[in-house]
């Protein structure tokens, strides 16, 4: 006779109908390798505004998240009201326990030795409904991205913050494409790329790759001089330190972006900003070496998923490319109340007041943006700035400003403006999921220890620029591409120009 | 359990068998059949001596499938002439059935020679079954074998130092090691990328990201120079470009090698993607189903790319530090050149006086001059190796490799460490990349050869970079001098000091 199936009570079964309905979304279930940092989330936060989370993600277009924070309330009412009622089974355990040490045999002992068992069964599965219901509301807050900052506009539309070079594009530029460019002064080659690796890739020839070079090192100047420190990271790393940077397997589209490596729990970034933010997972840094700035390149690769189209042709859209990139600890500002910062609590209400003092990072942030705007002027770009809006944010920016260059080639689309560098302030997200703390000095305006607050920003991302350069330096009469001034330096020969009779 | 055990011994044992199938548009791989059958004893003493034993007997099998394929060729040829002359019966019996005479007997005869033709047409087409499948295994057996190897090429394990570059340093105190001198100047962080990534990662900090980016500008300037031309190759390729140039997904011990892309659900029906472990195999794939002409030959192209290496079994005591990674900075060379005259002197095994040197030869001089030129002004002390037969892969027919003096290695192989590696890979590249050259020699417009591929290291960042570490490494005053040569695109810094 086969054996009766296993008994499940109904609570089990709840959470486990619980467990499966919000996976929904995702099909690969996710799981952090023992290893892993710990996340630290502010739940407190999330239970006493879930209107405001849910709010923000239907802003930010997570609308299939929206529920999490309602969820994680009633998750949490849910373990206080068995929490109190395990209170009074075990007072009652306890009179039990004080009872039955008065008797010594018979009937009533048997009866109660009967309850008390019962209730320690009660008990244990309280403890294991708890720890189910703790592990679910950290998932459901795992998926919330960051709320959004004041500066950042709700909707799709990106708020126009200045320019670089000039109000408007320049004229006069013809509208001659990089890929044409490119193949008339045999500076790229896509059709061996294709061969070797298929879509999205692209060999770089003579000049551009000699420009390549340059970019990186000119992008890497501008940052050290103003006292950057460089620090070159691997592409490799573990997929759980790119799902706690807010990189996760699956966007909001449920397409893949990262690349895994097969057999190794490995994944390609898409952005030096993974193992940067990942080199400071569970430290401790001390404030007064904060902020710490840091710029380097690497090479990152991105599936793109469900991005191709006659929109990205060339070097618009690669699934590999350099790139140097910014990105820094900052100590996280005060909350105005105590001297001694709470982990558990505190959002940034510090930035919410209007005349305080710019808190560190968004001195970085603004720092960031400054270099990138000397670098795009000096390459002689025309180029606008933009206020990101909370669609474009993705999971771990609270506020995000983009440069998009002019491309003559692409007047067509979004009147020729394409990103060429972005900068994010995320404030405490990726700390708290990479468990990196700041310690202040005992009796120092601030003491304790609190999460640190991460920035990041594009320095260079050479395919667009490179494509910008040739596309914006090309002069129709000659055939020839001008060398930025800056650049000549770091090409051989300083060399000025491209094309036009060369040996 | 068992049945796991039983198949990972297989995959062991065979650990060269494909265990991929090569997409369609994939190109098709032209490997000299008859030169195999007319010399087996060759190859199979060329795999014994190259420590490819699983493959020894190939050469062999292969002439042996070639005489079953030649009977089942005269078997076709002998009922397809039967067929031939059954359906000439046919058509006259179909003529005949006209007749009123005739009748059943015609009919059951017709009926007769159909039965017959039927079981012909059977036949041939098992027999041409059978010859498909021979070609197949021919072709498979053939691609197994590693190239021939040149007469330069010592045979056995033992590398043969050929040269010396720079004098070998003197210093009265211990050697420090690179992981040292990095962690006191604040040159390496190892820890941190532990935590991103595991064993075998590192980030390079201050002087020592710069000093990266002054050796990628300093070898290319090298290559600039003497005309090379710079390219900048992908570093994600499709797996069966990477076989194709000779680099399996697991080495002659079974271990892991390259780093594969897993393949979205969707895409499973897309050829597999891999992180390339060297340039060389990107350069090459550049040229796949190409026809180059002769007039632009050699072509020579020097680039830097990010190589990946999966290194599985080679993680020990040995491999601290910079001297064993999974991810670096590489500068390679590659170039195309003429094949040269005659077969003979393709290998160079048998050669006799073939007074002019063949043109890849020519071309992987220059390349071994050039990173002697290189590893010499950094102020390296070296020794140059032609290496023996069982370190050439599968594709070179000649390699010579440079080591570089490491002090803190004395007590490992006499502290020398490889830094770089040149390789003539003869037509074995080629011949599977679809790669000709047009030439004149061999009947103008009609003529296509297969041309010659050579590669080199321009510069290994991560070797060269521990290397001039601990050479340059000053314990008197705790600096690092940084090489003259690098300081144009170091902003000019002379010594790296701690703070």
């Amino acid at each position: 006779m086969p054996s009766p199936p296993p008994f499940v009570c109904s609570a089990c079964r709840q959470s486990a109908r619980i467990l499966r309905s919000s996976n929904a979304f995702s099909k690969r279930r996710y799981t952090r390798p023992t290893f892993a940092p710990k996340p630290t989330l502010d739940l407190k936060h999330i239970r006493q505004n879930p209107g405001l989370y849910e709010q923000n993600c239907i802003d930010r277009n997570y609308a299939p998240y929206a529920e999490n924070s309602w969820r994680i309330l009633e998750l949490h009412e849910q373990v206080v009201a068995q929490q109190r009622e395990a209170v009074e089974l075990r007072q009652r355990n306890n009179v039990l326990g004080k009872e039955l040490k008065k008797l010594d045999g018979g009937d009533r002992r048997a009866s109660m030795l009967e309850e008390a068992k019962a209730l320690k069964g009660k008990l244990a599965e309280f403890e294991g409904r708890e720890k189910l219901a703790q592990e679910e509301m950290e998932k459901l807050a795992l998926e919330l991205p960051n709320l959004s900052s004041l500066h950042t506009p709700v909707g799709t539309e990106p708020a126009v913050l200045g320019h670089i070079n000039g109000n408007t594009a320049p004229k006069g530029k013809g509208n001659r494409s990089h890929v044409e460019i490119g193949r008339s002064l045999d500076l790229l080659d896509f059709e061996a790329s294709a061969t070797t690796s298929g879509w999205g890739f692209y060999f770089l020839k003579n000049e551009a790759a000699l420009l390549e070079q340059a970019l990186i090192q000119y992008a890497l100047s501008v940052a050290l001089k103003r006292g950057w420190k460089v620090m070159t990271p691997p592409s490799l790393v573990y997929s759980h330190i790119a799902s706690a940077t807010g990189f996760l397997p699956r966007d909001q589209n449920g397409e893949t972006q990262i690349y895994s490596i097969g057999h190794e729990s490995l994944v390609l970034a898409g952005t030096a900003e993974i193992p940067f933010a990942g080199s400071q997972a569970n430290k401790t840094l001390p404030s007064h070496s904060l902020p710490l700035k840091v710029i380097g390149p690497s090479r990152c690769y991105r599936a793109e998923a469900g991005a191709r189209g006659v929109d990205t042709k060339g070097l618009y859209r690669v699934h590999e490319f350099t790139k140097v990139e910014m990105f820094a600890w900052t100590s996280p500002p005060s909350p105005p109340s105590s001297s001694a910062v709470d982990i558990e609590g505190g959002f940034d209400t510090a930035e919410e007041e209007v005349g305080q003092q710019t808190s560190q990072a968004e001195d970085v942030f603004d720092e960031m943006i400054s270099i990138q705007t000397e670098i795009l002027a000096e390459l002689g770009l025309h180029a606008r700035v933009l206020e990101m809006p909370t669609t474009d944010l993705g999971a771990s920016a609270t506020r995000k400003v983009d440069i998009e260059a002019y491309f003559p080639s692409r007047t067509a689309i979004d009147e020729g403006y394409g990103e060429v560098t972005s900068a994010s302030m995320c404030t405490d997200y990726q700390a708290r999921r990479l468990n990196t703390k700041v310690k202040f000095e005992s009796g120092g305006a601030k003491s304790g220890v609190a999460f640190a607050h991460t920035v990041n920003g594009t320095a260079m991302a050479i395919p667009r620029i490179l494509a910008a350069l040739l596309e914006n330096g090309w002069d129709e009469v000659s055939g020839t591409v001008e060398v930025p001034g800056v650049l000549r330096k770091w090409m051989p020969g300083e060399l000025g120009r491209i094309g036009g009779g060369r040996g | 359990m068992a049945c796991r055990c039983l198949a990972r011994r297989i995959q062991l044992l065979n650990p060269q068998r494909r265990s991929y199938t090569r997409p369609p548009n994939a190109p098709k791989p032209a490997i000299d059949l008859k030169h195999i059958r007319q010399n087996p004893g060759l190859y199979e003493q060329n795999c014994i001596d190259r420590n490819y034993k699983h493959q020894a007997r190939n050469s062999w099998r292969i002439l042996e499938l070639h005489e079953q394929w030649q009977e089942q060729q005269q078997q076709g040829r002998s009922l397809r002439e039967q067929n031939n002359h059954l359906r000439r019966q046919l058509a006259d019996a179909a003529s005949r059935s006209g007749d009123a005479e005739g009748g059943t007997k015609s009919t059951d005869k017709k009926d007769s020679l159909l039965e017959e033709a039927k079981v012909l047409k059977e036949r041939i087409g098992q027999i041409e079954g059978r010859e498909a499948a021979i070609q197949l295994e021919i072709e498979s057996l053939a691609l197994e074998l590693p190239n021939l190897s040149s007469q330069h090429t010592p045979n056995g394990e033992e590398p043969e130092v050929i040269g010396y570059i720079n004098e070998m340093p003197s210093s009265n105190h211990t050697p420090r090691s690179h992981v040292d001198i990095g962690a006191q100047l604040e040159l390496l962080d190892f820890a941190s990328a532990a935590t991103t990534s595991g064993w075998g990662y590192y980030f390079l900090l201050n002087e020592a990201a710069l000093l990266e980016q002054a050796l990628i500008q300093y070898s290319l300037s090298m290559a600039l120079a003497r005309r090379w031309k710079v390219v900048s190759p992908p570093s994600t390729v499709y797996s069966h470009i990477a076989a194709a140039c000779g680099f399996q997904p697991r080495d002659q011990h079974g271990e892991q090698q390259v780093y594969a892309i897993e393949q979205a659900e969707k895409d499973k029906a897309k050829p597999a993607l891999s992180l390339a472990g060297t340039a060389e195999i990107p350069l090459a794939g550049m040229k796949v189903n190409s026809i180059l002409e002769e007039t632009n030959l050699p072509l020579k192209v020097i680039g830097a790319s990010r190589c990946y290496r999966a290194e599985a079994g080679a993680r020990g005591v040995d491999t601290k530090g910079l001297y064993r990674v999974h991810e670096f900075t590489k500068v390679e060379m590659f170039g195309w050149t003429m094949p040269p005259l005659s077969q003979s002197t393709a290998h160079g095994s048998f050669g006799d006086a073939d007074t002019a040197k063949p043109p890849s030869t020519v071309l992987f001089e220059e390349m071994v001059e050039m990173q002697k030129d290189i590893l010499g002004s950094l102020g390296l002390h070296c020794r140059i190796l032609e290496m023996p037969s069982t370190d050439l892969g599968a594709s070179a027919s000649r390699k010579i490799d440079i080591e570089a003096f490491f002090p803190s290695r004395l007590e490992h192989s006499g502290g020398w460490g490889e830094v770089t590696s040149a390789s003539i890979c003869t037509d074995y590249q080629s011949r599977r990349l679809g790669t000709r050259a047009r030439t004149a020699r061999s009947g103008g417009k009609g003529g296509l050869e297969w041309p010659h591929t050579v590669n080199g290291t321009a510069m290994a960042v991560p070797r060269v970079l521990a290397a001039i570490m601990e050479n340059g490494w000053d314990e008197p005053t705790q600096t690092l001098a940084i090489p003259t040569v690098l300081r144009p695109w170091m902003g000019g810094i002379e010594r790296v000091k701690k703070g």
